[in-house]
């Protein structure tokens, strides 16, 4: 309660002001390891990741007996992990960009129509994110594989199916809520139609939420991918998505560990970074936190 | 009340079903609104006054035509307000505009006041966006606010202020009738009375009729014309203000107006302690509602048969069997 | 303020309390200074913001540890200073000397336990016993708060209860260890007329009983005229007037009270048109110089707008005290 009493007629912070807390080191590593990468590969990689040099097999990494050739060792085939990682990058982001975009798009279109009329429709909806939940992304995965081969378009269908429910559920919990305000009750004494007050009134009021919660999703999206392409079923070979790279390392981690362990930390550091970030997106957007 | 009311109840009742129980599929009926009569004429304020639960919200959600009744009919300008469609239902919502309690929620925090205050003009009259500007202005005027305010957000403002701006959306697209929810109780009592003052002018100059409803007595007697009390869904007694404020008949509407605090202090007071509290209307009690605390009981009848509102000559009606 | 301090129960000096928010710091609690009595009750009037909640919290030291700090001053209880006491030892005396009844009553109970728990659980703090003697003085309390049939009430879940009673129960919580003072912020504010009119009755009759005294924190004059011996009021983290509640409806010494009394509509007597307070309070964060009600006061003038006004006394008897250069003047 004292807090309400001090907040209650606080001046809103500047962006500047709020800018401060910015985490710049996690969003300096996100570019670096990530977003560089994938808009640049051309430029800044050092070989072609596609063409095997057999010469140069299982060359380490520098400063492990490599050289300055191959930074980051070389695979069995000869072919340079640290180009085959930044070559990657964009089919990791692209694939966690297009799945959660699928993910938004059904999961809060459905969200708020079943927050919104309640009913029999809530109900269906309801059982679509239970049992979307309780299926594991992985037999999906499988599923499609098996029907349409796996692809590019199988992974972004798998990775939009294991996060729709998140953001339906989340988006639902907020309708319930949002629906019953006044301001809702005020404009439909003003006469607007529910299409007016769904988007007009009440997305609008979601929008942080999605947007945190999609920022929170590009971990869960970037992990999924490895790990469909680990098993197999992910993109296709070649192409060196983040998740193959490591397959490809797990005969060798004994002896030739560079293989499986920066694609590895690739994953990793972009992952903790998204997340970082995430956190820290929801703790501005989220007007309660940002009150106190 | 000579002209034709410019809004009739008649009969209103909205009954809810709750099913109870994990087990069993037992259902209650719970009447929030019973069978109440009423008009409201044109310039004139009506409110409603009771404690929570004895279904005043439940009638303004009606009136509004956020909820359908029942049983009975709201007729606005001599038309069914539940059976209004289209082009006729777009004329009801511009006519009829409600402000609502509170002034924090009943505003869209993501939407910039000139937006707010439009919206009954923008979604119910074909007008040029100059137009809107216009008349968005002048409403802000009317309720004290320069024009400079409309490209903010309502977080810029105070409890005060947002329902300055709220009165002035209700009133932009010159409504016949506005429903107030507890207006002013929302807010610091130096604001409370400047929001008083801007209803009562609002109404000598537009002629609009006001519902009122309160739970705030005081209040009530500052704004209000004619005053309906009511307890469980009904109406117990309802006449002018200052009859039933000076000269209360249902023991009802005694003990409701002995228990407000005088504002002075040492003033003498008969406080009638009502005994217990407002019953569940899930099991609302027999005969009349109000008899299990009544002071004034009057025997088996109380408890055995409904009482029926009847009014007077002066058009005073109590619904009570002392009478 | 010259309430002798030898027979004050709680006496407060220029506490100060300073906030501290990314938008800057100020203090909602700014240099005040009352006393309270056994068996007194005394109002705390003032509208949201004016920092009447901060003030309550201070006295009990349950400030928010990271945003506010006490930056001065002295609480003592019985002549014991509360503000140098360690946490442990705070801890002894919040629910046993000082306890407090907050607004809510949706939200200061917890809805997973019975109400006998919640009471035996401030019970068993301060005065442990056994389960049967625990269970009697839950009854008790219970009772003594004028909840029926109180042996079976105990068992009851808050959920089962209604908005009055569950405020009864929280009342039964705080003077369950018969505490020398109650703080009561705004604990009738969500219940309807007649259960609040029965609750202030229910206060009385415990002080009369116990002799407790109770701050009781308000916006509405109608309570403080009805319930108060006397009154302070807080306008922008300052305590504006205070004084026997009496004297200070016949005459009111600062502006701002005298404009917040005829604001309240009456229920009896002539309907004339309002008197208003034009503008609004001042945010907490806003650097005040002079008076802090100058913008807002019919009587401003040049110095009320550059110099903070003294506080003094209001008339002879000494009781009555202003901080307005109205007063001074005369």
């Amino acid at each position: 309660m004292a807090e309400v009493q001090i907040s209650a007629q606080r001046p809103r912070r500047s962006l500047w002001q709020r800018s401060r807390d910015f985490p710049i080191l996690p969003l300096a590593v996100l570019l670096i390891v990530f977003i560089i990468p994938a808009f640049f590969a051309h430029w800044i990689a050092l070989h072609d990741p596609y063409v095997p040099n057999l010469r140069a097999r299982l060359q380490p990494p520098i400063f492990f007996g490599g050289t300055w050739e191959y930074p980051l060792g070389t695979d069995r085939l000869g072919r340079d992990i640290y180009s085959r990682i930044v070559h990657g990058a964009w089919y990791v982001l692209a694939v966690s960009f297009i799945g959660i975009l699928v993910g938004v798009v059904v999961g809060t279109t459905l969200g708020l129509i079943a927050g919104y009329v309640r009913g029999w429709f809530d109900g269906f909806v309801m059982r679509l994110v239970d049992i979307s939940l309780a299926l594991p992304a992985m037999l999906l995965a499988l599923a499609l594989a098996a029907a349409m081969g796996a692809s590019f378009l199988s992974v972004v269908i798998v990775v939009g199916f294991a996060l729709w429910a998140y953001f339906a559920r989340q988006v639902r919990a907020e309708v319930l809520l949002l629906r019953n305000a006044d301001f809702v009750a005020r404009s439909r004494v003003a006469g607007s139609s529910h299409f007016r007050i769904l988007f007009r009134h009440i997305l609008p009021n979601v929008t942080n939420t999605i947007v945190v919660l999609a920022t929170l999703q590009v971990g869960i999206a970037i992990m999924l991918d490895a790990s469909l392409s680990f098993l197999g079923i992910g993109i296709p070979r070649p192409t060196p998505t983040w998740g193959l790279l490591v397959s490809d390392g797990r005969d060798f981690i004994a002896t030739d560990w560079w293989i499986a362990f920066f694609p590895g930390l690739a994953i990793m550091l972009t992952v903790l970074s998204v997340n970082m970030i995430g956190d820290w997106l929801r703790d501005t957007l989220d007007p309660r936190l940002r009150q106190v | 009340m000579t002209e034709t009311p410019i809004l009739e109840a008649r009969n209103l009742s909205k009954h809810f079903t709750i099913s109870a129980g994990v087990m069993t599929k037992r259902t209650h009926v719970v009447r929030a609104v019973d069978g109440l009569n009423f008009d409201i004429a044109k310039g004139e304020t009506l409110a409603l006054v009771g404690e929570s639960g004895c279904g005043k919200t439940t009638t303004t959600r009606l009136l509004l035509r956020l909820q359908d009744p029942t049983h009975g009919s709201v007729r606005f300008a001599g038309e069914d307000v539940h059976a209004l469609k289209g082009a006729a239902l777009r004329k009801y919502r511009s006519r009829v505009q409600a402000v609502f309690q509170d002034p924090w929620s009943s505003i869209n925090p993501r939407v910039r006041i000139r937006d707010f205050v439009a919206e009954p003009l923008v979604v119910n009259e074909n007008l040029t966006s100059g137009e809107v500007d216009r008349r968005v202005h002048e409403a802000l005027d009317a309720v004290g606010l320069g024009p400079a305010h409309a490209s903010k957000f309502p977080h810029e403002f105070s409890g005060g202020q947002r329902q300055r701006i709220a009165i002035a959306s209700a009133m932009v697209s010159r409504p016949e009738l506005v429903v107030l929810d507890e207006p002013v109780s929302g807010l610091d009592v130096s604001i409370r009375s400047q929001i008083i003052n801007l209803l009562k002018d609002m109404q000598a100059e537009y002629g609009v009729s006001f519902l009122l409803v309160a739970h705030d007595l005081a209040t009530t007697r500052y704004l209000a014309d004619r005053v309906a009390v009511m307890y469980l869904g009904s109406i117990v007694e309802m006449g002018k203000t200052d009859d039933v404020f000076d000269r209360p008949s249902h023991p009802y509407t005694e003990a409701l107006i002995s228990a407000a605090l005088p504002s002075t202090p040492g003033m003498k007071r008969n406080e009638i302690v009502l005994g217990g509290e407002v019953p569940s209307p899930l099991s609302p009690p027999s005969g009349c509602t109000f008899h299990p605390r009544c002071h004034r009981i009057i025997g088996d009848v109380c408890v055995s048969k409904t009482p029926v509102l009847s009014p007077d000559p002066a058009g005073h009606c109590v619904g009570c069997h002392l009478y | 303020m010259n309430t002798s301090q030898t027979d004050a129960l709680l006496d407060v000096r220029n506490l100060k309390v300073e906030v501290t928010t990314k938008a800057g710091s100020f203090f909602p609690v700014n240099d005040h200074s009352f006393s309270v009595k056994s068996g007194e009750t005394l109002g705390i009037v003032g509208e949201s913001g004016s920092g009447k909640s901060m003030t309550a919290m201070s006295l009990m030291r349950l400030l928010p540890k990271h945003a506010a700090k006490i930056r001065g001053g002295s609480v003592k209880l019985d002549g014991r200073e509360l503000l140098t006491l360690s946490e442990k030892e705070m801890r002894k005396v919040r629910g046993a000397d000082i306890s407090m009844i907050l607004q809510d009553p949706q939200t200061s109970l917890n809805p997973a336990f019975t109400v006998g728990d919640q009471i035996k659980e401030a019970l068993k703090l301060h005065a442990p016993g056994g389960r049967k003697t625990l269970r009697e003085r839950t009854i008790d309390a219970l009772r003594r708060v004028k909840v029926a049939a109180p042996e079976h009430r105990v068992n009851s879940y808050p959920g089962e209860m209604s908005g009055g009673m569950r405020q009864r129960v929280v009342g039964a919580i705080a003077i369950s260890c018969r505490p020398k003072v109650i703080i009561a912020d705004e604990p009738t504010t969500s219940l309807d007329v007649t259960v609040q009119a029965q609750y202030l009755r229910l206060l009385k009759e415990l002080q009369d009983e116990t002799g407790m005294a109770i701050l009781f924190i308000t916006h509405d004059f109608g309570i403080v005229a009805n319930l108060c011996h006397r009154v302070i009021v807080m306008y922008a983290g300052r305590i504006v007037e205070s004084g026997p509640v009496a004297k200070i409806f016949a005459k009111p010494a600062h502006p701002y009270t005298e404009a917040l009394i005829s604001a309240v509509p009456s229920l009896h007597g002539q309907k004339e048109r309002l008197t208003t307070i034009p503008g609004q309070p001042p945010a907490p964060t806003d650097i005040v110089v002079g008076c802090p009600f100058a913008p807002r006061c019919q009587y401003a003038d040049a110095r009320c707008h550059s110099e903070a006004p003294p506080t003094v006394a209001a008339d002879q008897s000494g009781d009555h005290t202003t901080s307005c250069w109205r007063a001074v003047e005369a």
